[in-house]
């Protein structure tokens, strides 16, 4: 978590605390979360622009801004908003069920991977943050 | 589902004095299924493998070359539910279908075990883990026996030391995937077509373990004990055989690991008594910055403690030697093997994942009056060499859902007054493929 957090320093202590306290993380603060983690959103953005920007690209998941997303398919925004490649399935298929398989491939999710369980705040944290140590490794690619 | 619904048959061999048959399997599914289907957060999710493999044997001394291949595929099904605050339950099923050159199909139960854990159980830091149905069960020393079993293990892992215990039974793993062979009829039970299942016996331990007691070592004591529980025919030997054994491992130096550890064995049978050993040693190094460098140096030692009828007794048959696959026992070898990822400095995953290993292994035989049981073998030599032994690796990890991986190498037996076999064994070569994909 430590690296995430450390990485992504514009993020508001405001925004932060209210992604940990979130035992089911929303739509919205996951996508602003990665997309600033990964350098393609400004912090200033809102968090519907955040959902917004992924609903209009491949990882669209139909869903409101407040509604909460799976470990699976935060996965699967994770490998969009990080140009993470998959494997052979989720080339074929880049659904949540195999961006989370490549991720606990990967190690980035640890302890059960099950794509449709939730994910709070604070997993989402430590999740980026491995996203995070891998990248600065070269290790995504 | 097959072991479920029929009764294993001894096809008349012998009496069974103990009939598990579907009970225990069935109450573990049941249970668990009640209690993922009432537990009020739960998972489930599923996945398959394809394993494919082919390899062929060539050598002088064999009629015609050996040829072999197989596919299997499965399915896990995958289900996980909180029990309470911080209890879990998980269970997992993996049927699975096997074409081989030997048998046109083999449907086979492979996995069916529910997991159980629940913290603090004796204390803040502590944990209970329980497994429960048809796993791979380790002994504490795995040269012993690391084989899908139906069984149960359970630990408890407290400040400064872990408590382990298990058992398990082999009498409904089917036949041609069960490796549990004590006694001479175990062995030939399974060249039988005719039996379904494994010998029917019983494997138990316990351990104790405590971690990082002095210098970051860590030392294991443990008992096992085996029992068949058939009643011998006219002409055959029942064996139940007991072990104890301890072992010592950590690190040295930075990247620098040992390990070594022995296990005595008795073994008892009708109308005699046999003791051995099987120990080991040792030292693995790793260098990450060297192309993820690993070497290890190993020796390891299965015999008897000194009689003419001593022997160290195994319990799931196991042998030695990539290529020479001889048995393990009356055994010696030393083996060094070195390891690395040649391209760990590419920029893709793809490549850096490539690695290699060379092993080269020695081997010898421990009572030089007894002939070694193989192919080949002289019986009136003493020498104690067997061969040496030269095999190499390459494993391709080319997705995180597709793996390939091709090994080779070469066995050659010593004859002459050193060496423990005839001319009549020829240098053996071997190639191997295999390639594993899942979805």
């Amino acid at each position: 978590m430590g690296v995430g957090l450390a990485s992504a320093t514009a993020q508001s202590n405001e925004f932060v605390d209210e992604v940990l306290a979130q035992d089911r993380i929303t739509y919205g603060n996951a996508a602003y979360l990665l997309l600033v983690g990964s350098g393609d959103l400004d912090e200033s953005a809102s968090l519907s622009y955040a959902r917004d920007r992924f609903e209009s690209g491949p990882a669209a998941l139909g869903r409101g801004v407040n509604e909460s997303v799976t470990l699976g398919e935060y996965s699967l925004l994770a490998m969009n908003a990080f140009g993470i490649t998959g494997g052979m399935m989720y080339t074929l298929v880049p659904s949540p069920r195999y961006a989370a398989r490549e991720l606990a491939f990967r190690q980035v999710i640890q302890g059960r991977a099950y794509p449709r369980m939730d994910l709070s705040g604070q997993r989402a944290m430590r999740l980026i943050g491995r996203v995070l140590t891998l990248d600065e490794q070269g290790r995504l690619r | 589902m097959r072991h479920l619904t029929h009764i294993p048959t001894v096809a008349g061999r012998r009496a069974v004095s103990f009939r598990p048959r579907t009970v225990v399997p069935l109450l573990v599914a049941v249970f668990t299924a009640t209690v993922v289907a009432t537990a009020p957060a739960q998972e489930a999710t599923w996945s398959g493998t394809l394993d494919g493999t082919g390899s062929g044997r060539f050598a002088d001394h064999l009629e015609e070359d050996d040829l072999s291949s197989s596919l299997t595929a499965a399915l896990t099904g995958r289900g996980f539910a909180e029990i309470g605050t911080d209890s879990t339950i998980e269970m997992v099923v993996r049927p699975s279908y096997t074409w081989t050159d030997d048998r046109p199909y083999l449907l086979d139960l492979e996995r069916m075990y529910t997991d159980v854990q629940v913290p603090q159980i004796v204390g803040p830091a502590s944990v209970l883990r329980l497994r429960a149905g048809r796993f791979r069960l380790a002994a504490p020393d795995p040269g012993l026996f690391n084989d899908t079993l139906d069984g149960v293990n359970a630990s408890v892992s407290a400040a400064g030391v872990r408590v382990r215990a298990g058992a398990g039974y082999s009498g409904l793993i089917l036949n041609p995937v069960s490796n549990i062979r004590v006694s001479p009829a175990d062995v030939a039970d399974g060249a039988d077509d005719d039996e379904l299942f494994g010998p029917q016996r019983i494997m138990a331990f316990g351990e104790l373990s405590v971690p990082e007691v002095a210098l970051r070592q860590t030392v294991r004591l443990y008992g096992i004990g085996q029992w068949d529980l058939r009643d011998a025919e006219e002409g055959e030997t029942t064996i139940d055989s007991y072990y104890g054994g301890a072992a010592v491992d950590g690190p040295i130096i930075p990247g620098l690991f040992h390990s070594v550890g022995a296990t005595i064995s008795y073994a008892d049978a009708e109308d005699t008594d046999s003791l051995g050993i099987l120990s080991r040693a040792q030292l693995r190094y790793f260098r990450s910055d060297w192309n993820s460098s690993r070497l290890a140096l190993r020796g390891v030692v299965a015999s008897g403690l000194g009689g003419d009828t001593d022997q160290f007794a195994g319990i799931s048959e196991q042998t030695v030697g990539t290529v020479a696959e001889l048995p393990r026992e009356n055994i010696a070898y030393g083996e060094l093997s070195y390891g690395l990822r040649p391209l760990a400095g590419a920029p893709t995953r793809t490549l850096r994942d490539i690695q290699t290993s060379l092993t080269g292994r020695m081997m010898f035989r421990m009572d030089t009056d007894r002939p070694v049981d193989a192919l080949g073998a002289s019986q009136t030599s003493s020498g104690a060499l067997l061969g040496t032994e030269a095999v190499a690796q390459v494993g391709w990890r080319a997705t995180s859902d597709l793996g390939v991986s091709v090994d080779g190498g070469a066995f050659f037996p010593a004859d002459g007054s050193s060496g423990s076999f005839t001319d009549q064994r020829a240098t053996e070569y071997l190639l191997r493929l295999q390639v594993s994909a899942s979805f």
